[in-house]
C-alpha cells in the first residue's frame, strides 16, 4: 500500500542533521530565526527543517508556527 | 555476545518442546506483524506496549519505534473513518520515516519537510506537531490555497481534536495552547468550528461540506479564485437545513434544497423515512432530482443506512430516467439524524 512519507528526525540525531546541512554553526552562534516569527532558533526550540525557494529554513516549535507550517506542505508528505 | 544458529540448534535439542513452542510463537508474531502493521488499530495497541518500555528503558530504537506507532495508529485511524466520507481517492495512510543523516542526500530538491521528534517523553507535542500541518495537506488538497485562513484552522483544529479525543490531558493542552489563543484573536475560527461540528456529526461536513468545496477548488483550479465566501455559504447553507429538518413536521416545505453559489451549485435530495403512503412511491422523488437538476451541477442523494434498501431504490430510478452520472458512493460516521451510519451519493449533471 502507498503511503503518505513523512521525514523525522530524532532528537538525539538531530545534531548530525544540522550538521549535514551545514546549520550547526549558525544554531551555537545564535544566527538563525524562525522563518515564521523570527524568534531566536536554539537547540531546544527547532521543531521543522524545510527547504523554500532553495533555501534552508527552520520554524520554531511554537503553536503559531506550527500551524504555519502547513502552507508550505505542499508535496511535503 | 550474540545467539548464532548452533546455540539455537542446541537449545531446541536439549529442551525440544520449549524450543519449538517458542519458535513457533515467534514466527506466530512475525506472520501476524506483516500482516496487520500498518494497521490502525494495531499500531495503536502496539504503542500501548511500546510507551511504557521506551519510558522506562530510553532505548534510541524502542522510543523510535514507540513514537512511529503511536502517530501512525493515532492518525490513520481518524483520516481512515474521514477518507470514507470524502470522494474520489481514498487518503493514503501516514508513515513515519527516519532520517539519520543528509550526507548524501539532496535535502532542497526533494522539498521534504523535516520534523524533529523529541524523546517519548514529550510524545503529546510530537503528536501535535506531526498532525496539524499533515491534516491541511490531505484534507483540503485543492481548496487550501483558496480559503480563509480562519476557515483552513477551523478544519484543522476540528479533525486534530478528533484525533486527541481520547486523550483528556492533550485534548485541554490543545485547547489552552492552540485553540483558544488564536479564537481569541480570530472570533471566526471558533463560528466556523461550531458549524463544522454540527454538520459533522449529522454526516454533512465531509461528504457534502468538502467534496463541494474541492469540487469548486477543481473547477477554478487555473483563476486561483477566492473561495472563502463560498465555504462560508455552504457551511451556513447546511448548518441552516440541519436546524430546519430538526425542527420541521413536514420536512419537504420552507426546506432551502439547492445551494447556488458563484464557484459551485448544488441539490439535496433526502429520502428519508417514508411514510405508508410514500412507500414504493419513488418518482416523486425522481421528479424533485429533475427539478434540483435544472439549476445545479450537482445532486447529493442523502439517507441513512436503516433505510438503505429504499434509497437504493430511488437512486437507481433516478440513475436510469435521467441525464445524470454517478460519481461516488461514501459511507459516513452519521447519517443525517445524528444516529450511526449514514449515506451520501454523488451525482454530476451530464
Amino acid at each position: 500500500m502507498t503511503t503518505n512519507k513523512i521525514s523525522a528526525v530524532f532528537d538525539t540525531e538531530l545534531e548530525k542533521v544540522l550538521v549535514d546541512l551545514n546549520l550547526w554553526d549558525d544554531i551555537q552562534q545564535k544566527n538563525l530565526k524562525c522563518y515564521f516569527c523570527q524568534n531566536l532558533i536554539t537547540l531546544e526550540n527547532i521543531q521543522y527543517i524545510l527547504p523554500i525557494k532553495n533555501k534552508i529554513r527552520i520554524g520554531c516549535n511554537k503553536p503559531k508556527c506550527v500551524l504555519k507550517i502547513s502552507f508550505f506542505t505542499k508535496n511535503a508528505f | 555476545m550474540p545467539f548464532s544458529l548452533k546455540d539455537i540448534d542446541s537449545f531446541i535439542n536439549n529442551h525440544p518442546r520449549l524450543g519449538y513452542f517458542i519458535l513457533f510463537f515467534l514466527l506466530f508474531f512475525w506472520i501476524i506483524n506483516e500482516l496487520v502493521k500498518n494497521h490502525p488499530l494495531y499500531l495503536q495497541l502496539l504503542a500501548k506496549i511500546l510507551i511504557p518500555l521506551a519510558k522506562l528503558f530510553k532505548f534510541k530504537k524502542l522510543q523510535k519505534a514507540a513514537i512511529k506507532s503511536d502517530i501512525q495508529g493515532k492518525i490513520n485511524f481518524v483520516t481512515n473513518l474521514i477518507s470514507k466520507e470524502i470522494p474520489h481517492e481514498a487518503i493514503r495512510p501516514l508513515e513515519i520515516q527516519w532520517i539519520k543523516d543528509l550526507a548524501n542526500t539532496n535535502f532542497i530538491q526533494e522539498n521534504k519537510i523535516l520534523v524533529r521528534m523529541k524523546p517519548v517523553d514529550s510524545q503529546d507535542e510530537n503528536l501535535l506537531n506531526v498532525a496539524q500541518p499533515y491534516l491541511e495537506s490531505i484534507l483540503i488538497p485543492k481548496s487550501r490555497l483558496l480559503i480563509q485562513e480562519t476557515q483552513k484552522k477551523a478544519i484543522i483544529y476540528f479533525t486534530t481534536k478528533e484525533i486527541i479525543s481520547s486523550n483528556e490531558n492533550l485534548l485541554r493542552k490543545f485547547h489552552e495552547e492552540y485553540y483558544l489563543p488564536d479564537c481569541k484573536k480570530h472570533q471566526s475560527i471558533e463560528e466556523y468550528f461550531k458549524k463544522i461540528d454540527l454538520t459533522y456529526k449529522k454526516g454533512l461536513f465531509f461528504s457534502i461540506g468538502i467534496t463541494a468545496l474541492e469540487e469548486a477548488a477543481n473547477k477554478h483550479r487555473f483563476k486561483r479564485t477566492d473561495l472563502g465566501s463560498d465555504f462560508a455559504q455552504i457551511l451556513d447553507h447546511l448548518v441552516t437545513f440541519i436546524n430546519k429538518l430538526n425542527t420541521q413536521n413536514n420536512i419537504n416545505s420552507e426546506l432551502k434544497w439547492n445551494f447556488l453559489g458563484s464557484g459551485i451549485s448544488y441539490g439535496l435530495l433526502l429520502v428519508a423515512r417514508p411514510n405508508v403512503a410514500m412507500i414504493g412511491k419513488i418518482s416523486p422523488y425522481v421528479k424533485r432530482a429533475e427539478e434540483k437538476l435544472k439549476i445545479c451541477e450537482m445532486l447529493f442523494i442523502v439517507f441513512s443506512h436503516r433505510e438503505k434498501n429504499f434509497g437504493y431504490q430511488v437512486a437507481n430510478n433516478i440513475e436510469s430516467e435521467l441525464d445524470i452520472n454517478f460519481v461516488e458512493e461514501l459511507k459516513t460516521k452519521f447519517d443525517y439524524r445524528g444516529e450511526n451510519n449514514g449515506i451520501v451519493r454523488i451525482y454530476v449533471k451530464k
